[in-house]
C-alpha cells in the first residue's frame, strides 16, 4: 500500500474545508485518485455523496439521486425522462459530467442525460461547485460531476441482490459480485430497472381537468458494468472499467400534446488507467472510449469519444505540489443529418502551494487547442486559510478565482440546417468567497459551510430563428451571483444516533445582454431562487427513520420573465432495517414514501409529475 | 426532551415549506370587443393562449384562456376561428378546444384522434377539422385525414374523411366542404352529407386558406416566389381565375390579411429582415414592395374600424413575442407585449 501525504478534507459527505495539518495516512490507491478532485482545488468545494447512501439508490437515476440528495435543481421532463443538473444557475450544458475520469457529456448535444446513469453502475460521486473548467476542460462552467468505481483490495468476495419495487409498476433489480483479493479485485454487476410510470396526474389540458393515468412513460433499462484491477507490484497498478447500458423510453408527452415519441439509448464506455507511484510522485496513463446511440423514433445519432491522457502528480518540495498533464480527444459524430471529427488537445498544469501549515494555494491553467484553434486560456487561482484551528472547532476562509469555458457542440457548429462552424466558445469568469466551519464534540458534530459567488458567462449560445431555419449566435451574457449554504450534523443521544442536513441555494442569474432586449436584465429561466433541502435522521441499532424536504422556489419560464411556474414542496419519509440472518447472509430493507402530501407540481411547465408513491427495497449481502 | 427537539426540527422544517394560488374571475362578454390576439406558442412549451387588446383604453390582458376557465390552453394554436357564437381553438398539438366568444367560457373540446390538426368549418351541424396526421420516417404526412364532429360543441370524432397529404384551410361554400391541401397542392371538395370526397382539384402553389371578397371565394396559395389568388368557381369548384403576384418567400405559416378595399397584406422573409408587402386584388399587382419592415414577423391582422395593421412579433421565441401597430401610411404607432409566438388577430 503506498504512504503517501495527502491534504483531507475534513469528510467525505460534505467535504467543507482542507486540513492542512498535512496528515500522514495510509490510503488505498483508489482513494488517492479520489482525493485528486479535491487536491487542487483549495479555495473550491467538492463534496462526495455518502456510500453508504449511495448503496441504499441502487436502482435510482443520478438525476433522482441529486434531487433527493442534494440541494442542486434537477430540471426533469417527467419520471425517468431527459433530466438535466443546474448549478449555480447556469444551463444544462454548462456542468461537465465525467464518468472514472472520463468525459461523457454528449459532444453533439453539450451535455449529459442524468437519467441515463444508474447509481448501479457507480461507487462514488463526487459534486465539485463552481468553476472548474481550469482542472476538467470543457462545459465546467457551473460545476462538474465525477462517477467513480473504486475496487476494494483485500476485502473478499461479496455478492449484492438489491431489489425495489415501487408505486405506478416500477420494479429495479441489481446484482453484483464484488471480490478484492491482494492484487486482483474486480466487480461485476448487472441491473434492469423497469418504471412503467403509469402514475394519475390531472389532465390540464383538458376540459374539466379529469384524472388521467399516465399511459406513455414506460422506462426499461439494463446494463453491465464490470470494474477490474490489478497491482502489478508494489508501485504499479492497472485498472479498468467498462459499462454497457441500454435505456428505451416511451417519451412522456407534454401536457395537451398528443406525441407518441420513443427514445432508445445504448452507451458503451470503457476506461483503463495505469498508475505508478513512488513516494513523491506517481504517473497515471488513462485510456477511454464513450460511445453513445441514440435513436429519436426512427433518427439514429451517434457520437464516439476517444480519450489518450498522461498526467504526473509530484511534490518537489514539502510546500509545493504539482500536477501536470496533456489530453488529446478524438470525437466522431453521425448525425441524422451531419458527420463530422474533431481533434481536442489539451495541456494542464496545476500546484499547489502551502506556505504555512494553515494556508493554501491552487493555481491552476489549462490550454485546449480545439481543431487546431486555441481556445481562451484557462487560469484559476484559489485560496484557504484556516483562520480558527482548535481540536474541536475550526474556522476556514476560502477564495477562487477562475476562468471557464465552454466549446461548441458538432450540433451548434454543423447541424443542417442552421449550424455555426464559426461559433466562439462560451466563456466564464467565476469568483467565490466561503467560510467553513467544523465543530467536533463527543457528541456533536457539526459542519457548516456559507459561500458566495459571482460568474459572468459571456458568448453564451442560443440558437435564434433565421428565415425559414434556426441557428445558433453567441448572443447572450449572464451574470450569475448567489449564495450556498450547507449544514451537516450528527448527534448521539443515548442508543440513538440522529442527524440533520441542510442545502440552500440562493441563486440569480441575470441577463445582461442579449438579442433580445426585453430579456435584458431578466433572469434566466428554470432556475429557482431559492432551493432548499433538508433530511432529518435516526437511528437506534439495525433500525433507521428519515424524514426529507425540499422547496423548489418560483421559476420562470421564458427569459421575458413574463411567466412563471409555482414553487412546490416535497415531503418524504422512510424507514430501515439491516439484519443478519446468519453470518453468511445480511442485508437491509427499507420502506420510503415520496410527495407524502400528494402535490401536484410539475418541475417544468406542463410536464406532470408523480404524486404520493412507496417504494419497497431490500437489499441481500451475501 | 428528545422528541421535543426532534419535534421543534420538524416544525422549523415545515415552517420552510408552503405555497397557494387564487383563481381569477371575469365579467361575462367582455370579449365581445376590441382585438383577439392568437399567439401560437413555442414547440416543446405548450403555451399557446389568447391575448384581448382594448383598443379605447389600450390595455393588454394576457391569457384570457387561462383566466376565465382556470387552466392552461396548454397547446399550440394553429388557428382561431368564430362561427355563431363558438370560438373554436385548433391546436396542431391535436385538441380543439370550444369557447363561448363572448366571454370564452370553456365550451367543450375535441381530443382523442386528433393529431396535427389545423382549421375546422362548421357545415350542417357538424364540425370539419383538418388534420395532417402523423409525420412518418421521412417527416411526411401520409395518413392525413379530416374529422367529423357530429355536434358543434364537440365531443367524438364521429368519422374521419382520408385526404390528399396535409389539409390546411377550410371552408363551407356551395354546400359542399372545401379544403386545401398543401402536399400536392389540391383543393379537395367533399359533400358533408355523405362525408365523401367528391372532387380534386389541382392548384398552382402550396394552398393554405379561404377568404371572401366581392361576393366571390378565393384561395390563398404561396411559392417561392409567388403569391396566388385562386378564384373558386361556384358551380364546379374549378379555378376559374387566379393572379400571380411577385413577393419572394412569403412567411411558411401562410399568415395574410385582408381589408375590406380588397388590399392584402403578405409577410416577406427576405435576408436581412421581414417586409410587409401590400397587394391589391382589384389591380393584381403588387402595390407597396415595402410597406413596413422589421425582424420576426410571424402573424398579421388588420383593423378596419381603426385603419390599422397588426403585425404580431416572436421575440426570437426566446420569449413573449409583441404586436406592432402601423398606421395606413405604414408608421409605427405602438409596439406592445403580447404572448409566445402572436400568429394571428380576430376583431370582433
Amino acid at each position: 500500500m503506498a504512504k503517501v501525504t495527502v491534504f483531507l478534507w475534513l469528510g467525505l459527505t460534505p467535504g467543507f474545508s482542507q486540513d492542512f495539518s498535512a496528515d500522514t495516512l495510509d490510503l488505498t490507491a483508489v482513494e488517492v485518485r479520489a482525493k485528486q478532485l479535491q487536491k487542487y482545488a483549495y479555495g473550491q468545494f467538492v463534496r462526495s455523496l455518502d456510500k453508504e447512501r449511495l448503496t441504499q439508490m441502487s436502482g435510482m437515476t443520478l438525476g433522482e439521486a441529486l434531487q433527493q440528495s442534494t440541494g442542486l435543481f434537477v430540471r426533469e421532463y417527467g419520471p425517468g425522462m431527459l433530466a438535466s443538473v443546474s448549478m449555480r444557475g447556469t444551463s444544462a450544458g454548462h456542468n461537465a459530467l465525467f464518468w472514472n475520469g472520463l468525459p461523457v457529456n454528449s459532444p453533439s448535444l453539450g451535455q449529459a442525460d442524468y437519467s441515463i446513469f444508474t447509481m448501479g453502475g457507480v461507487d462514488q460521486v463526487a459534486i465539485h461547485y463552481g468553476s472548474s473548467g481550469t482542472r476538467y476542460g470543457t462545459d465546467a462552467i457551473g460545476g462538474a460531476i465525477h462517477l467513480d468505481n473504486t475496487p476494494d483490495f483485500g476485502k473478499g468476495n461479496e455478492t449484492r441482490v438489491n431489489t425495489r419495487l415501487g408505486s405506478f409498476g416500477r420494479w429495479d433489480q441489481e446484482l453484483s459480485h464484488r471480490y478484492g483479493g491482494d492484487a486482483f479485485s474486480f466487480k461485476t454487476s448487472l441491473y434492469r430497472n423497469f418504471a412503467a410510470n403509469r402514475f394519475p396526474y390531472t389532465d390540464w389540458a383538458s376540459a374539466g381537468t379529469p384524472t388521467r393515468v399516465q399511459d406513455h412513460a414506460e422506462v426499461t433499462q439494463m446494463g453491465w458494468a464490470q470494474d477490474l484491477a490489478v497491482k502489478l507490484d508494489k508501485r504499479q497498478s492497472i485498472e479498468a472499467s467498462f459499462w454497457l447500458n441500454e435505456i428505451n423510453r416511451e417519451i412522456q408527452p407534454l401536457l395537451g400534446s398528443s406525441e407518441r415519441d420513443q427514445q432508445l439509448d445504448w452507451n458503451i464506455r470503457g476506461v483503463v488507467d495505469y498508475y505508478h507511484r513512488r513516494d513523491k510522485a506517481s504517473w497515471n496513463v488513462k485510456a477511454g472510449l464513450v460511445r453513445d446511440k441514440m435513436r429519436f423514433n426512427q433518427e439514429e445519432n451517434q457520437t464516439l469519444l476517444a480519450l489518450l491522457g498522461a498526467e504526473l502528480d509530484w511534490e518537489p518540495a514539502d510546500e509545493w505540489q504539482s500536477n501536470t498533464g496533456i489530453r488529446l480527444t478524438h470525437i466522431k459524430g453521425n448525425l441524422a443529418t451531419y458527420s463530422r471529427e474533431e481533434q481536442r488537445l489539451e495541456l494542464y498544469q496545476a500546484t499547489n502551494f502551502k506556505p504555512l501549515p494553515r494556508l493554501g494555494f491552487s493555481l491552476q491553467l489549462r490550454q485546449l487547442i480545439h481543431d487546431g484553434e486555441p481556445v481562451p486560456f484557462t487560469p484559476g487561482l484559489g485560496a484557504a486559510w484556516s483562520i480558527f484551528n482548535q481540536e474541536d472547532q475550526e474556522w476556514e476562509l476560502t477564495g477562487n478565482i477562475s476562468r471557464s469555458f465552454k466549446v461548441p457542440t458538432l450540433n451548434d457548429r454543423f447541424w443542417v440546417p442552421g449550424g455555426n462552424p464559426d461559433l466562439l466558445p462560451e466563456q466564464s469568469w467565476s469568483r467565490e468567497a466561503g467560510l467553513n466551519h467544523s465543530l467536533k464534540g463527543s457528541r456533536l458534530h457539526i459542519k457548516n459551510r456559507l459561500a458566495y459567488f459571482h460568474m459572468a458567462v459571456d458568448q453564451w449560445v442560443v440558437w435564434l430563428p433565421k428565415g425559414t431555419f434556426w441557428t445558433p449566435e453567441n448572443v447572450r451574457k449572464v451574470v450569475n451571483q448567489g449564495l450556498e449554504y450547507f449544514f451537516e450534523s450528527e448527534w448521539k443521544s443515548g442508543s440513538w444516533e440522529m442527524g440533520l442536513d441542510l442545502d440552500y441555494a440562493f441563486t440569480r442569474p441575470i441577463i445582461e445582454s442579449d438579442d433580445q432586449d426585453q430579456s435584458i436584465g431578466k433572469r434566466l429561466p428554470y432556475v429557482p431562487e431559492h432551493k432548499v433541502q433538508g433530511q432529518l435522521h435516526a437511528g437506534r441499532g439495525p433500525l433507521s427513520f428519515f424524514i426529507r424536504g425540499q422547496k423548489t422556489g418560483k421559476r420562470f419560464v421564458t427569459t421575458d420573465n413574463r411567466s412563471s411556474l409555482p414553487a412546490f414542496a416535497l415531503w418524504g419519509a422512510g424507514v430501515q432495517y439491516d439484519f443478519k440472518f446468519s453470518p453468511w447472509l445480511k442485508g437491509d430493507m427499507g420502506f420510503s414514501a415520496h410527495n407524502i402530501f400528494d402535490r401536484d407540481y410539475q418541475v417544468l411547465r406542463l410536464r406532470p409529475m408523480p404524486g404520493r408513491n412507496f417504494q419497497f427495497n431490500v437489499n441481500l449481502v451475501i | 426532551m428528545k422528541k421535543l427537539t426532534i419535534a421543534n426540527c420538524l416544525l422549523l422544517i415545515s415552517l420552510l415549506f408552503s405555497c397557494g394560488t387564487d383563481p381569477v374571475e371575469l365579467p361575462q362578454g367582455a370579449y365581445e370587443e376590441g382585438v383577439l390576439i392568437v399567439n401560437e406558442g413555442a414547440f416543446g412549451a405548450n403555451d399557446g393562449e389568447i391575448f384581448h387588446f382594448d383598443v379605447a383604453s389600450g390595455e393588454m390582458e394576457t391569457a384570457i384562456f387561462e383566466k376565465v376557465n382556470n387552466r392552461p390552453f396548454a397547446g399550440l394554436i394553429q388557428n382561431m376561428l368564430v362561427f355563431g357564437d363558438y370560438a373554436y381553438l385548433v391546436a396542431n398539438t391535436g385538441k380543439v378546444e370550444i369557447v363561448r366568444s363572448s366571454d370564452f367560457m370553456s365550451m367543450g373540446a375535441v381530443e382523442g384522434e386528433l393529431v396535427n390538426s389545423r382549421s375546422l368549418v362548421t357545415a350542417k351541424g357538424k364540425l370539419f377539422i383538418s388534420d395532417w396526421g402523423a409525420y412518418d420516417d421521412n417527416y411526411q404526412n401520409p395518413d392525413s385525414f379530416i374529422a367529423v364532429v357530429n355536434d358543434p360543441t364537440g365531443g367524438t370524432i364521429a368519422n374521419t374523411i382520408p385526404v390528399s397529404s396535409r389539409p390546411e384551410g377550410l371552408t363551407y361554400f356551395g354546400d359542399r366542404v372545401l379544403a386545401a391541401c398543401q402536399s400536392e397542392g389540391q383543393l379537395l371538395v367533399i359533400d358533408p352529407d355523405t362525408e365523401t370526397v367528391e372532387k380534386t382539384v389541382p392548384v398552382t402553389g402550396t394552398p393554405f386558406s379561404f377568404f371572401d371578397y366581392g361576393g366571390k371565394l378565393y384561395l390563398y396559395a404561396t411559392d417561392a416566389a409567388n403569391v396566388y389568388l385562386h378564384e373558386i368557381a361556384p358551380g364546379g369548384f374549378e379555378i376559374a381565375d387566379s393572379q400571380a403576384f411577385s413577393v419572394a418567400n412569403s412567411i411558411y405559416n401562410g399568415s395574410f390579411t385582408l381589408t375590406d378595399g380588397g388590399e392584402i397584406f403578405v409577410i416577406s422573409k427576405q435576408e436581412s429582415e421581414d417586409v410587409v408587402v401590400k397587394l391589391s386584388i382589384s389591380s393584381g399587382s403588387v402595390i407597396e414592395e415595402h410597406f413596413y419592415s422589421g425582424n420576426n414577423f410571424y402573424g398579421l391582422g388588420y383593423d378596419e374600424a381603426t385603419q390599422t395593421l397588426y403585425i404580431g412579433e416572436h421575440a426570437g421565441w426566446q420569449g413573449d413575442g409583441s404586436v406592432l401597430r402601423v398606421n395606413s401610411g405604414g408608421e409605427l404607432i405602438d409596439q406592445m407585449p403580447a404572448g409566445r409566438g402572436p400568429s394571428g388577430f380576430y376583431f370582433p
